[in-house]
């Protein structure tokens, strides 16, 4: 018996246990409601969701809504002026509106092939797009190479990793050895980095400028390149799924919930607590960050949220998912199987339909990088039209009816963005009582928060200066 | 108590004391508790089910063939015929009881031993033991460690959990190896359900011994001591052989029964536990047919009145009727009685295996030069006979068929049914485990002809055997080096599973994210046990179910495993090489290899979801039937609308 006890009494080895995974403090802890459209038209449904972290069942009490269904609620404005909404003590005002665009209109583009980076990747998701730089494989199958979409530069880094992150204005981690390997587009040679992170990543990392963020069995971790020191919290991550970062936020699939809400998105702003982003029934999954936007795909369609203003859209989209979402600013793409095929579909109306299989969508201000049946391909979208209802557009004034779309603002309308291809120019849409026209208004910059303004308040056209439309 | 009793006591305890308190604060950790008792259980409930089955197979014999029981080889005619009628009985009592009952079986065969029959448990002499201890060690850590063999993971250790779990018979198009005989896979099943998956290893460890020791025993008392030792000798010294000893199978059962068999005809021409044993045998696997078919056919030649013949063909009827049953419940399912071996439909081109993929050729010089490839160029890890023996069956086979042909009876019969045996594999797909029935009474025709060597001779064969025992060990010693550190508690089974079995992130995020009655649909995949889920598919053969899955279904697959209830999809790219089928034309490796997994691939993006993917496994969600129609695929916004003026 003793013998028997001391053999039991021998270590085993090791089990990795799962954290408690406490959450921030409050029902809504991120203190703003999620709002389909803040200047929803006369007569348009507006959806808004609490993001809740609170026990279930719940009852938010919800004012000012047509009716709720625990953190969601619906509301169809009838009058336009502002309209104020709350539950949880948490208040929005909706600013109605008396018209509003109604057509997306279609993107033409430029399809041509990309043979710098042919070659398949071990890695399934890649090629892919930083700012202005697609990054691919060579014959080995890692990610190494480089083209520069403005200058059709190849340039292949020194090493290369199996799956690494990439993020904007041109960063590549490779994170499968230590120390960690950082590329700072378009060096050819990394920079050595320590990885503060003590255990492996489940997924590719996040990378937003200095910030990392990955996500490992159990943790969530963020640190600064170059630093030595981290921040982690308890989560429960899917394998897989890459993290995101948006607005000082990283956001991840989290699981925790699965037997109740099934997969939900959370966020941590890396000082206090995780938060639930969405946290709702289906499984939200797929979650991609540019600037403060945050884009996941549920059950219904794709969805994007800006975490300042809590402005969520949905663009319904057929089910059967194999590339992730690819987020330029508020401008997400996706693989759309509505017709019967695989094709890619961006809210901006940037399409690529056919008989054969198109996927993989990578979007960067108008380039779009996807394969058409296995071939990467570069689409170049040959105009784009911002409306003054894009969420980059800081109007001034409210919105009326007539215009490009079908309504346009009383007063100027700013844009700002992200524009990575030099070369473009900007038209206007004037309107006089008959029909309008493009007025070309001057070259594009190139750079980030990049500005374009209408005084008139309608919408803007960008387009490769010296094109036929001009 | 006495003093001495109680000196004795304190002795032992102290002993005991001082071995626990090495073993824990050994500063190395050499030795760890959790796959020790895991292990010791295995073995403790396969050690109990062999016994429950001797009792069982006396008790049967006692009262149909005492005389067998009387002699040296008893106690294996009542442990085969126990494992006979265990295989045999599983199949009324899960159908009235239920799968997850069968472990009562047991009690009911442990109940043969009230019956008190005459059997004599084996003691083998120190030496012997010691001997087959170290044969066996690798074994060991075999019984120790998970099971991350292919074999085991799709079939043999996958079936009996997934039975259990859904505690009824499996079987069908949609699992086909459950409707292959499961005169073993049920008792399977029953001891995964007490000592778990281990215990199916053990248990074939302990059958693999049982074997050795037979035939130890049996040619040294034909033969003499150094028949003695060759013929267990070859065996062990055979990877093909010892590298079945710690994995869960049914080559080495089926081996052992055959051999049962042959002794109980060679010998007094037993025919009740013959006909058990060699019915036992088929039910086991159908590879036994091979031996047993030239044994049979040589007792039947080899008596002398007709009714002797009358009895032994009787005897071959009864091992045919004992795999009956098994025919008799796939007809009652619909399906072919030799299902999955026949009966996958028209299907043109559909072949269940390819039998060319195997050796080197089947040509005239294949078909001639097959005893020398077959051991010379073997190999363990391709479809060259994807095994190997020792060298010293070839060595020994001449004076082998000397001895046979000049008088000696039971040399005669053994060899008789070896080269027969040989013969029926050679025609089949050469994969040298499928010739594992054949080896024992091979291994005592060959000892039989060592018998006769003079002493130089003998030292030659020795020398023979010994040259090919590091080709032989090698590998099962290599795999033995991956599993020590699992088996001794230094790495957790996470982590061997992790670099073991293909796919196993795939696996792991099916067992993490997926809830626990969650049903999973294996395409071109195979990694059925570890997933601790519900499954229907895998792979048998070259994926045949997938394969025949899409011929007959079409651009319906996907709907058609939505409708059994897979909402999880584990999805495997396999590389068909063409190499591999020399013998198909391109246009034929494509229709029937290639072209099915571009369709699966096109049928996943177009209706499932990915989830995860690493390599080449990657995991699919398939929404329920019903969502399909739901009405969610809306268009996305029009875009007819036009700028230009």
């Amino acid at each position: 018996m003793l013998g028997v006890l001391g053999l039991l009494a021998c270590q085993e080895a090791p089990q990795v246990e799962p954290p408690d995974l406490e959450v921030a403090a409050g029902a809504v802890p991120l203190g703003i409601l999620a709002v389909s459209d803040l200047e929803p038209a006369v007569g348009e449904t507006v959806r808004i969701t609490a993001p809740y972290a609170g026990p279930w069942p719940v009852d938010l009490g919800w004012r000012g809504v047509d009716a709720d269904r625990g953190i969601t609620a619906h509301v169809v404005p009838s009058v336009p002026g502002p309209h104020e909404v709350s539950a949880g003590g948490i208040r929005t005002v909706l600013q109605v509106q008396a018209a509003a665009n109604r057509w997306i209109p279609s993107v033409e583009v430029d399809l041509r092939p990309l043979p710098a980076l042919a070659a398949p990747c071990k890695d399934r998701r890649y090629p892919r797009l930083v700012g202005h730089w697609a990054v691919g494989c060579g014959v080995e199958g890692w990610v190494d190479r480089l083209v520069d979409l403005a200058t059709r530069e190849v340039i292949v880094l020194d090493g290369g990793g199996r799956t690494p992150g990439v993020g904007t204005p041109g960063m590549l981690l490779a994170l499968d050895e230590r120390p960690a390997r950082l590329w700072t587009l378009p060096a050819q040679v990394h920079a050595s980095i320590p990885n503060p992170c003590a255990h492996p990543p489940v997924a590719p990392p996040a990378l937003a400028g200095n910030e990392v963020a990955i996500t490992t069995r159990h943790r969530v971790v963020r640190f600064r390149a170059g630093e030595a020191v981290a921040r982690l919290q308890g989560a429960d991550p899917l394998p897989w799924y890459p993290p995101a970062l948006a607005g000082g936020f990283m956001a991840w699939v989290d699981g925790r919930e699965r037997e109740v809400t099934g997969t939900d998105v959370w966020a941590w702003d890396g000082g206090g607590k995780p938060v639930p982003v969405a946290r709702e029934p289906g499984d939200q999954r797929h979650v991609a960050g540019s600037g403060h936007w945050l884009g996941w795909i549920d059950d219904r369609g794709v969805v994007v949220e800006d975490l300042v203003s809590g402005e969520r859209s949905t663009v319904r989209a057929a089910s059967g998912f194999r590339a992730g979402l690819t987020l330029w600013g508020p401008v997400a793409c996706w693989e759309d199987r509505a017709g019967g095929s695989v094709d890619v579909a961006c809210s901006d109306g940037l399409t690529i339909r056919g008989d054969q299989d198109q996927g993989w969508p990578s979007r960067w201000g108008p380039w779009l990088l996807l394969r058409v049946d296995g071939e990467v391909r570069l689409a170049t979208a040959r105009s784009l039209v911002l409306e003054d209802d894009d969420p980059r557009a800081r109007p001034t004034a409210p919105r009326v009816a007539g215009g490009h779309g079908g309504a346009h603002r009383q007063g100027e309308v700013v844009w700002t963005f992200d524009w990575p291809a030099a070369g473009w120019c900007v038209d206007r849409w004037e309107a006089d009582s008959t029909q309008g026209r493009w007025a070309p208004a001057g070259p594009l910059a190139v750079g980030e928060d990049v500005e374009v303004r209408h005084p008139g308040g309608d919408a803007v056209r960008l387009r490769p200066c010296g094109s036929e439309d001009a | 108590m006495t003093t001495k009793r109680l000196a004795a006591g304190l002795s032992v305890a102290w002993c005991l004391v001082v071995a626990g308190a090495f073993l824990d604060l050994d500063p190395d950790r050499t030795l760890a508790a959790s796959p020790l008792l895991a292990g010791a259980r295995s073995l403790v409930v396969a050690l109990v089910a062999l016994v429950a089955c001797t009792g069982a197979g006396g008790a049967l014999l006692a009262r149909l063939s005492p005389g067998s029981l009387e002699v040296e080889a008893g106690w294996p005619r009542a442990l085969a015929t126990g494992l006979a009628a265990w295989g045999l009985l599983s199949l009324p009592w899960s159908l009235l009881f239920g799968v997850r009952s069968c472990p009562l079986l047991l009690v009911v065969l442990a109940a043969g031993w009230l019956f008190r029959p005459p059997v004599r448990l084996p003691r083998p002499g120190r030496v012997g033991l010691a001997a087959l201890g170290l044969a066996l060690v690798p074994a060991l850590l075999g019984v120790l460690a998970p099971a991350t063999s292919t074999d085991e993971i799709y079939y043999h250790v996958a079936l009996p959990s997934r039975m259990l779990g859904s505690g009824h018979l499996a079987g069908g198009f949609l699992l086909p190896n459950g409707s292959r005989p499961l005169a073993l896979h049920l008792p399977f099943a029953a001891l995964v359900a007490l000592g778990g998956e281990g215990a199916t290893r053990a248990f074939c460890l302990l059958v693999g011994a049982s074997t050795l020791v037979l035939v130890h025993r049996r040619a040294r008392a034909w033969w003499g001591p150094a028949a003695g030792w060759m013929a267990p000798a070859l065996l062990v010294g055979s990877f093909t052989f010892l590298g079945q000893a710690g994995v869960a199978g049914n080559d080495l059962v089926a081996g052992f029964l055959v051999l049962v068999a042959a002794d109980a005809l060679v010998e007094g021409a037993w025919l009740v536990p013959a006909a058990l044993a060699a019915g036992g045998a088929l039910a086991v696997k159908y590879t036994a047919a091979a031996p047993l078919l030239p044994l049979f056919l040589w007792a039947a030649a080899s008596a002398r009145r007709p009714r002797a013949v009358l009895r032994v063909l009787a005897a071959g009827g009864v091992a045919v009727l004992w795999v009956m049953p098994w025919w008799g419940w796939n007809v009652a399912g619909g399906l072919h009685p030799l299902f999955p071996y026949a009966g996958w439909g028209e299907v043109e081109g559909m072949v269940y295996s390819f039998p060319e993929k195997f050796g080197l050729g089947r040509d005239l010089a294949g078909w001639i030069l097959l005893p020398w490839n077959a051991v010379m160029r073997a190999e363990t890890d391709s479809t060259v006979f994807l095994g190997r023996v020792n060298p010293a069956f070839l060595a020994l086979a001449p004076v082998a068929a000397v001895v046979a042909v000049r008088g000696d009876r039971r040399a005669r019969a053994l060899a008789f049914t070896a080269a027969g045996g040989c013969l029926l594999w050679a025609i089949g797909p050469q994969w040298l485990r499928y010739l594992l029935p054949s080896l024992p009474p091979a291994a005592l025709a060959c000892a039989a002809g060592l018998a006769r060597l003079p002493a130089v001779g003998r030292w030659a064969a020795w020398l023979a055997w010994a040259v090919g025992i590091p080709a032989n060990t090698g590998p099962v010693l290599a795999e033995a080096v991956e599993q020590a550190p699992v088996a001794l508690g230094h790495e957790s089974e996470e982590d061997y599973r992790a670099r073991r079995i293909p796919g196993w992130t795939a696996v792991r995020w099916i067992r993490d994210e997926t809830p626990p009655d969650a049903r999973v649909a294996l395409l071109f995949a195979w990694q059925a046990s570890p997933l601790e889920r519900e499954w229907i598919l895998g792979s048998v053969e070259d994926h045949v179910p997938s394969r025949y899955l899409l011929a007959t279904t079409g651009d319906r697959a996907l709907d058609v495993l939505a409708g059994e209830g897979a909402e999880w999809l584990l999805v495997g790219t396999p590389r068909f090489l063409r190499k591999a089928y020399p013998f198909l034309s391109p246009e034929v490796l494509h229709a029937q290899f290639e072209a099915p997994v571009q369709a699966m691939t096109r049928l996943l993006e177009a209706r499932a979801e990915l989830v995860f993917e690493d390599g080449r496994y990657a995991v699919w969600h398939l929404p329920p039937a019903t969502e399909a129609g739901r009405g969610e695929r809306e268009k996305p916004p029009a875009s007819g609308y036009s700028d230009r003026p």
